[in-house]
């Protein structure tokens, strides 16, 4: 929670195309000064979420506030917003100042106040100088810094962004990044950023909504949505996970030689088919069993292990037919001398329980975190 | 010479023979048919010298016939930007019920014999037509006179604006319009400052090309103007006229005056093309 205010927000948002439900029910709050990341898949309905956000659709059902106020029906320019597209859309005809100090024209604000403006917002995001150089002699990565000056120069209530940096080479694309950021936080502008890149969401978002099939899967902090994610989709759409299928036996989960404890208030009968998830950093690998300090231990033959940068990512067989990947620091895995083939003990600290076969929203916390 | 293998010969001496053929026919065609006609019309314009000439082209009915074209495709360019551009906008903007059809009526004007058009203008808008016993009762003649006139170029004129237009309308992603309008823009401060400098290539050449075919049309013209010299007579009209009197030598000078600018309008729009790719 940012401010104390609710700047945005979503009452049961319904969209369809030609028969084909793109928003299902979409409801969330976006509090005053919130840097809030809409995740998902291409065509999870992100977009189109943003564009009625933005009053370039209009939804089927459903209400979008503003500071508690009904815009729904209104046209962007009655909306106090600003927003950058996927293509900085820059007009070509116009100079970079010409392009910037576009709205301001067209409210009628005076040349005077135009150019002081522009010129103060072209500083802020690093383009001094470039005002009168025409959009076509600009690289990408300048061209969506102006259309970015462009809808914060209207000092709007709301930004929206919708994966201005997808087309940008890497380098670029995080310098993009960083500087959004500050500027962002020098606003306090609430801003709403859509995007397909975990990555991306996991830098910039002080909350994530994660998205699929037009339905809203999980809203959290990036912690939250990494750490207990609210469903299977979630869990395997965001990090690299390992998904085992199993059943439950005795009241416990077994996976290979260690029966996973159900987590508290699970609701699991007995011999129900179920699907394990664990990120590769919550599985330990060790030689020596002294430095494990939990029971839930089992052991393990290195089938394979691959640097990747300062990780390493190690492959176990537990037997049974269960493997897994790990992922360790690169610097654990040299003092402890593992290469391929050795026997060693393994550890699960972290892991999340979902049913096999369905992909509803499973309110009960499943995840079951052990003490290390 | 060279022997050739088996007796065949090689595609190379083939593709010869095609081409110079292909090109000698081209060559033919062009001096039969535009070049011998034209260099013709010069060679008839100067028969009396260049003060001849000048006498010709400055007698007051051909220097009238000249104005009077040069003001009728210039008001009918003026009326087709205006009306062109709007027709585009609708047919490549909304959708609606009878799109189609009101887009293949656009190309109607092409397709319809000049006579026909100047023909059912003058039924409808004639002293005794539908329209025009209405304007004619208040005292308002339309034909044989320059609003008839206007009227049939503008329809003759009409595909050229809404077609090279609707060209660019379609290219012009949908993107500008939505950015200008989340910055504040109304649909009119879009139109002005968004959508009208990325048209106005097209709209150049679509006048150029309105401009050139009003200036030599003569079909309809003829059919609702009347024909009367130094009143309602275009250039064309006033060619065909002096060349039914016998006056050649008046026909070309006016003829050469007439085809000059039409390749002056010609190249210009080359010219312009050319620079703005």
């Amino acid at each position: 929670m940012k401010g104390n205010k609710i700047a945005v927000s979503l009452r049961e948002i319904s969209k369809s195309y030609g028969g084909s439900k793109i928003l299902n029910n979409v409801s969330f709050n976006v509090w005053e000064g919130e840097f809030l990341v809409i995740l998902g898949p291409s065509g999870c309905g992100k977009t189109t979420l943003l564009r009625i956000l933005a009053g370039l659709d209009e939804q089927d059902s459903g209400d979008v506030l503003f500071y508690g106020q009904n815009v729904s029906g209104l046209p962007p320019r009655k909306r106090d917003l600003g927003v950058v597209f996927q293509e900085p859309s820059l007009f070509k005809h116009m100079t970079v100042s010409q392009n910037v100090g576009f709205g301001l024209k067209v409210k009628g604000v005076p040349k005077y106040q135009i150019v002081k403006q522009v010129s103060e917002i072209l500083d802020m995001v690093g383009l001094s100088g470039f005002e009168s150089r025409m959009p076509n002699s600009l690289s990408g990565g300048q061209q969506q810094r102006v259309a970015l000056a462009r809808a914060l120069v209207l000092k709007p209530h709301l930004l929206l962004l919708d994966e201005p940096f997808s087309a940008l080479d890497i380098k670029t694309r995080q310098k993009l990044r960083s500087d959004l950021k500050e500027i962002q936080q020098k606003f306090g502008i609430t801003t709403i950023f859509v995007t397909h890149d975990q990555e991306e969401a996991f830098e910039l978002g002080d909350r994530i909504v994660v998205m699929n099939s037009g339905k809203v899967e999980h809203i959290g902090t990036p912690e939250e949505i990494y750490d207990y994610p609210k469903t299977e989709f979630v869990a395997s759409f965001i990090g690299t996970v390992n998904v085992i299928k199993s059943r439950v036996e005795n009241g416990k989960v077994p996976l290979g030689l260690i029966p996973l404890e159900l987590p508290p208030g699970s609701k699991f009968n007995e011999d129900d088919p179920v699907k394990v998830l664990i990120r590769p950093e919550n599985i330990v690998v060790e030689k020596s069993i002294k430095k494990l300090k939990s029971e839930e231990i089992t052991t393990g033959k290195i089938l394979n292990m691959v640097l990747l940068g300062p990780m390493v990512r190690i492959k176990v067989s537990l037997g049974h037919g269960v493997s897994l990947i790990s992922a360790r620091p690169k610097a654990e895995v040299s003092e402890q001398k593992l290469k391929e083939g050795d026997k060693v003990f393994v550890y699960i600290s972290k892991y999340s329980i979902f049913p096999e076969e369905t992909e509803i929203l499973i309110t009960v916390p499943i995840t079951k975190i052990l003490k290390v | 010479m060279k022997e050739f293998k088996n007796g065949l010969i090689p595609y190379k001496v083939i593709d010869h023979a095609i081409k110079y053929s292909l090109v000698g026919l081209v060559t033919g065609f062009f001096l039969l048919l535009i070049l011998f006609p034209l260099s013709s019309m010069f060679v008839y314009s100067s028969q009396g010298g260049l003060l001849g000439f000048i006498s010709k082209i400055t007698s007051p009915a051909a220097l009238f016939s000249l104005k009077f074209s040069l003001i009728v495709a210039f008001s009918a360019t003026l009326c087709n930007v205006a009306i062109g551009t709007i027709v585009a906008h609708v047919l490549t903007k909304y959708d609606f019920p009878g799109k189609k059809a009101l887009d293949a009526f656009v190309d109607l004007p092409i397709a319809v014999p000049t006579a026909v058009a100047g023909f059912t203008l003058l039924l409808l808008y004639g002293p005794a037509g539908l329209f025009g016993k209405y304007f004619s009762e208040r005292g308002i003649t339309l034909m044989f006179a320059f609003p008839g006139i206007l009227l049939a170029h503008i329809f003759i004129t009409f595909p050229f604006v809404v077609r090279s237009v609707s060209a660019v309308l379609e290219r012009l992603e949908k993107k500008y319009e939505e950015v200008a309008r989340t910055l504040g823009a109304s649909g009119f401060q879009t139109f002005i400052y968004v959508t009208l400098p990325s048209i106005k290539d097209g709209l150049l050449a679509g006048s150029i090309l309105t401009f050139a075919r009003s200036l030599g049309e003569f079909g309809a013209t003829i059919m609702v103007s009347g024909n009367l010299a130094m009143r309602t007579q275009t250039a064309p009209l006033y060619i065909f006229s002096r060349f039914n009197t016998g006056d050649i030598q008046g026909a070309s000078a006016v003829a050469v005056v007439l085809a000059v600018l039409s390749f002056s309008i010609l190249y210009g729009l080359k010219y312009f093309m050319g620079e703005s790719e």
